[in-house]
Order: structure tokens, then sequence, then C-alpha cells
């Protein structure tokens, strides 16, 4: 009976881990690079130096947004944390105005207020949008099939460690280079050792969709999505222009009022409502880095007066915990020592899928009748693992070449960065089909540590803040960047060098095996 | 820096557990530890976790000393695992 429910458990693990494995790779991968995702957006915009302070950037955009849009509904003002240097600001229309394009209503400024010209980038903000939203198809869509495949995941955890309770017990027992086993080494030593993260990532992933995976539970309590809102967020007060003008109220004082109701913590965003009328309100939110919760302290001030004018709701347990939840998974509020806990944790669990990916057709490949011409959904799986483990890695460095490279004038130049990362994909996956597995192997894990070798090299090249340069000004951000390009480098490097040496010896020992299994 | 205390803290922990359990004691110790030994490497390696987690929780508080400790531990558990491969693949060449 014991038995029984193992091998189930093992069978559950290896196909939930297949099915959708090649989409949780690719999550995983842009998932850990949102962990610096502020970090890459500053990457990427190599024009921008310097940090910015919160009070001076609300100011110069409340300036910037009375000259561009003095008489829309509201403003919304994003504005820098700790690790980045820009504002983002949004505004919605007029009633009656044709709602424009997001490039209409929307504007990234430098502390002062002016537009900053920069390179056309979606930077780090694509990546972490892709590990969620992915590309090219429908949000909805894309948001349910990221859910099935992290149920997949949670599936594949539990049932992984069901079957193989024993590594446990085995725990010292974890190491690389016992020879053939070197993939099944590579899974269980990431899948183990940080089980704790990925136990965290997935269930945490989860709930940050949870009520458009699960809308049975409020849709049996409440008339509506609105009427939820309302009873649980507080009833949002959408107060008509009267009319009459009168002047904003000055924003830094609230900030700084707000600022000391939380201990100091920094402001993250600002909301104006009906800016330049008497019924004007102002919203301020706490940063996000300021706690673990995702979901921070809120306080509304009136627009003229600057008295507080507090609507916001305590939270309730569930609320409080669900805060909790997302936070872990997002990680805004960790500072640098454990951001790369994250982000190590987050590469060990992306070489977890890929490893047990690779593992599917290592375990088959001797049990194959005949492993020189395996059957097609074998050699499906092994394409799509080679255009995945390698060609998605290849495809993020190619979006980072793409930001340097493409041209700074052309037209709609961040799609084109964006494309450059899925064309790389692509094209290594019709690679992978058109060249004889073992050896698309090595082309494309070489492929991908070229590529990423190639970073540095470029930036060096094409900009002003090159690895020597950004040493010498101690510009630890570019440095950090450029460094960990290249260990990725040298880690697909030495993939595809293990690889070719697997080739080497592979047809060897299939060539010994054949007359066994003629035989047979 | 906290945090690199802390992840050599808990690869020392872990390398105390192993040495704890008889056997880890060759790959670790090069001999087996007596009764007594072993004991103090149990109760050694289970103190300096605790000694990490109160380290954290004293610097960070409560909730956010959680999460470091969770990573840190992780960490030092990577370090034991690159200390062995490198230690195997070593004594494999010899």
């Amino acid at each position: 009976m014991k038995e029984g429910l193992r091998q189930s458990m093992a069978l559950l693990h290896t196909w939930t881990g297949l099915l959708l494995g090649w989409l949780l790779f690719a999550m995983f991968a842009t998932g850990t690079s949102a962990y610096f995702q502020d970090e890459i957006t500053r990457w990427m915009q190599p024009e921008i130096t310097g940090s910015a302070d919160p009070v001076t950037s609300a100011e110069g955009a409340v300036r910037f947004l009375q000259r561009t849009a003095p008489d829309a509904t509201s403003w919304y003002i994003s504005l820098p944390n700790s690790r980045s240097a820009t504002t983002q600001v949004y505004w919605q229309a007029a009633e009656g105005q044709k709602r424009g394009k997001r490039a209409d209503t929307s504007a990234v400024l430098d502390q002062s207020g002016r537009e900053v010209s920069t390179r056309d980038t979606r930077g780090g903000y694509f990546l972490y949008r892709f590990h969620f939203d992915l590309h090219y198809i429908p949000v909805l869509w894309a948001r349910y099939l990221v859910g099935v495949a992290a149920m997949f995941m949670l599936v594949a955890i539990l049932s992984g460690i069901i079957t193989h309770k024993k590594i446990f017990a085995d725990f010292f027992m974890l190491r690389f280079n016992k020879g053939q086993r070197s993939w099944l080494d590579a899974h269980n030593v990431t899948a183990v050792i940080a089980l704790p993260f990925h136990l965290m990532i997935t269930f945490t992933g989860l709930v940050t969709l949870a009520i458009m995976y699960m809308p049975w539970g409020i849709a049996a309590n409440y008339a509506d999505r609105t009427a939820f809102q309302d009873a649980v967020f507080g009833k949002s007060v959408d107060v008509a222009r009267s009319g009459n003008p009168a002047p904003l109220v000055a924003v830094a004082p609230l900030m700084r009022t707000a600022s000391a109701a939380w201990d100091g913590k920094r402001v993250g965003y600002v909301k104006i409502t009906n800016p330049g009328d008497s019924t004007a309100m102002v919203n301020i939110a706490r940063a996000s880095e300021g706690a673990i919760g995702s979901r921070g302290e809120e306080i509304s001030f009136n627009g003229i007066t600057g008295r507080p004018a507090d609507h916001s709701m305590a939270k309730g347990a569930a609320l409080a915990t669900e805060s909790v939840m997302i936070g872990l998974h997002a990680g805004r509020y960790a500072e640098y020592g454990l951001r790369w806990l994250y982000f190590l944790s987050g590469l060990g669990g992306t070489i977890m899928v890929g490893s047990g990916l690779v593992l599917w057709t290592v375990k088959r490949r001797t049990k194959l009748p005949d492993p020189n011409h395996p059957h097609f959904g074998f050699r499906l799986v092994e394409k799509l693992n080679i255009a995945t483990v390698a060609g998605f890695p290849a495809g993020i460095a190619a979006y980072f070449l793409a930001n340097r490279l493409l041209p700074l004038s052309m037209a709609e130049r961040a799609d084109h960065e964006i494309n450059s990362l899925f064309l790389t994909w692509l094209a290594v996956f019709v690679w992978a089909v058109v060249r004889p597995s073992a050896r698309a192997w090595p082309e494309a894990l070489g492929l991908a540590a070229a590529l990423f070798a190639a970073v540095p090299v470029v930036n060096a090249l094409t900009t002003s803040r090159g690895l020597p340069a950004s040493l010498l000004a101690g510009d630890w951000l570019f440095v950090s960047f450029d460094l960990v390009m290249l260990v990725l480098a040298a880690g697909f490097a030495k993939g595809a060098r293990r690889a070719a040496r697997k080739r080497a010896e592979g047809p060897r020992a299939v060539r010994r095996k054949t007359p066994e299994a003629m035989a047979a | 820096m906290i945090h690199l205390l802390a992840v050599l803290l808990s690869a020392g922990a872990f390398t105390a557990l192993a040495l704890s359990m008889k056997r880890h004691q060759r790959d670790f110790a090069g001999r087996a530890l007596t009764e007594r030994e072993s004991r103090l490497a149990r109760t050694g390696g289970w103190s300096l976790v605790g000694l990490v987690l109160a380290i954290d929780i004293a610097v960070f508080g409560f909730g956010y000393a959680l999460v470091a400790w969770a990573g840190q531990l992780t960490m030092g558990a990577w370090l034991n695992v690159a200390w062995l491969c490198w230690k195997t693949g070593a004594s494999r060449k010899n």
C-alpha cells in the first residue's frame, strides 16, 4: 500500500512537472530577475544617474502634472524608492475627453519634474510583468495559464517530497559530480536546499491571483465585485468636480505628516483626485519597501486645507494575511542582503525546474527501444528542453543586448527589445529541431554563454559605464549587473562543455547497447 | 554584513549537525567520533541554528528575521554542499 502511494506520487511528480515545465522555467527565470527589476531598469537606462528624494520628486511631479493635465480626473504619482531614481506619473483624462493611448497619459520624470530623456525601454518591469502576464497573448488567458502552471508546480513539489522523503534523512548525501547522476543531483540539491523558498514562492504566487482563480467565495456572498471591494477596502468615494477652482495644497508637508505617522517610513505613492478643484483629495500610501505586508497604510487629506480625511478601513485578519503573503512573494520590503538571498534561491528554483525537465529525458533514454531513433514524444520533449533551458536565458541576454544595440531613435524601440527576446528563443527552438539533439545541446548552451558574456562587453563599448569605469566610480549597481552576466556566462559555458563531453562519450555507449536491445 | 555572519554561522551549524551523524563523520572529520563528541556536535549544531535566529530577531525584528533566517540557512547548506563537492573532487584527483 505504502509502495503504491509512493509510486503514484512519483508518477504525479513526473507528469505535473513536465507538462507545463517549460512555462514554469520561463516564469521562474523572469520572476527571479524581478527581485532586481529596479536595478535592471537602471542598467537599461544608462543615461539616468544618481538617486532621488521622494518629497522633491513629488513636488516636481505635481508641477509637471499642473502643466500637462490640469483638468484630469485624477493624478497617480509613483515615487522613486530607495533603489530607483525616477517618478512614474499617470493621469486619468477628464470626463468627456477621449481616453488616449497609455503613452499619452503617462510620463517618466526626474526629481525636478522634467520628463527624462532616456532610451525607450520597458526595462526590468517587462521581465516582472512577463512572469505572470506573459506576452503576445491576452492578459486574462495568460494569468489562467500561469495559475494552472503554478498549481502544477505545487503538486509537483508536494508529490516530490512524498516520493523522495528519504532525501531529508540523506540530507548530507546531497552533492554534485557523482558521474552519471549529475542531472539528478542538480535537481535534488536545488530542490531540497531551498525547499522552504520553493513552497513559499509557489503558494504565495497563487495567493496573488487567488480571487481570480477562486471567485466563488465572493460570488456567493456579495452582489458583485464592487460590493466586495467596498466592504473590504471601504467605499470608494468618487466626488464629482464642483467646478469651483481652488489651489491645491502643498504635498510636501502632507507627505512628512504621513511619513511621521508610519515611524518615518517612506511614502511610495500619491494619488490626487480632482486637482485644482475645491473637491480635491490627496491620498498618500506607504512605500512597499516599508514593511513585509504589500498593502500598505494609507492616509487621505483634504486637497485644499490639508486636513486628514480618513476613509480607509482597518484591515481584517484575512486581508492582513493576504497582504503579508503577497509581500513575502514580491519581496519589495527586502533590503539588499535579503534581496540577494531571494535572488539566489530563485536562481536555485530555476535550475531545479530546468534540471527536472532534462531529467525526464535522461531517465527515459536508456529505456528506449532504439535510443538512436526515439519516438516523437521523446524528441518533442528533448527539443523543447533545449529551446527553453538554453534558449530562454539566451533570449534574456538578447533582450539586454538589444537595449544597447538598437538605434536610439528607432520607432517602437521598447517593443523591438522585447521582440528580440522572443526571436532568439524561437531561433534556438528552430535550431534544436533541425540539429541532432546531442549536438544542439552544447551549441545552444554555448550560444547562451556567448550572449551573456557579450553583455558587459557591449555595455562597455556603447556606454561610458562599462565594467572598468563603473569599478573606478564605485558604481556597484553596474558592477554587480555586469558580474552577474559573467557568472551566468560561465555557468552556461560549463554546461556546454559538459554536454559536449557527454556527446563524445554518448554514441559509443549507445552503440554498445544497441545489439543487446536488438537481441531482446 | 550581518547576513554574511549569519550565513557562515548557519554553515557551521550544518557541518556540526552532519558531524553528529555516524555515517557522515568520515566525510567531515576524517574519523568516527565518540558518542560524547557526537552528542556535543548535535547540541552545538542546533544551538547555532537557534543563535542565528536570535541574532536575526535582535537585528531585524521578528517577521523579517524569520524570512532572513530561512534564506541564511539555505545559503549555509549550500556552502556545505559546495565544500563537499570540492572535497570529493579533490580526493578523486589524488
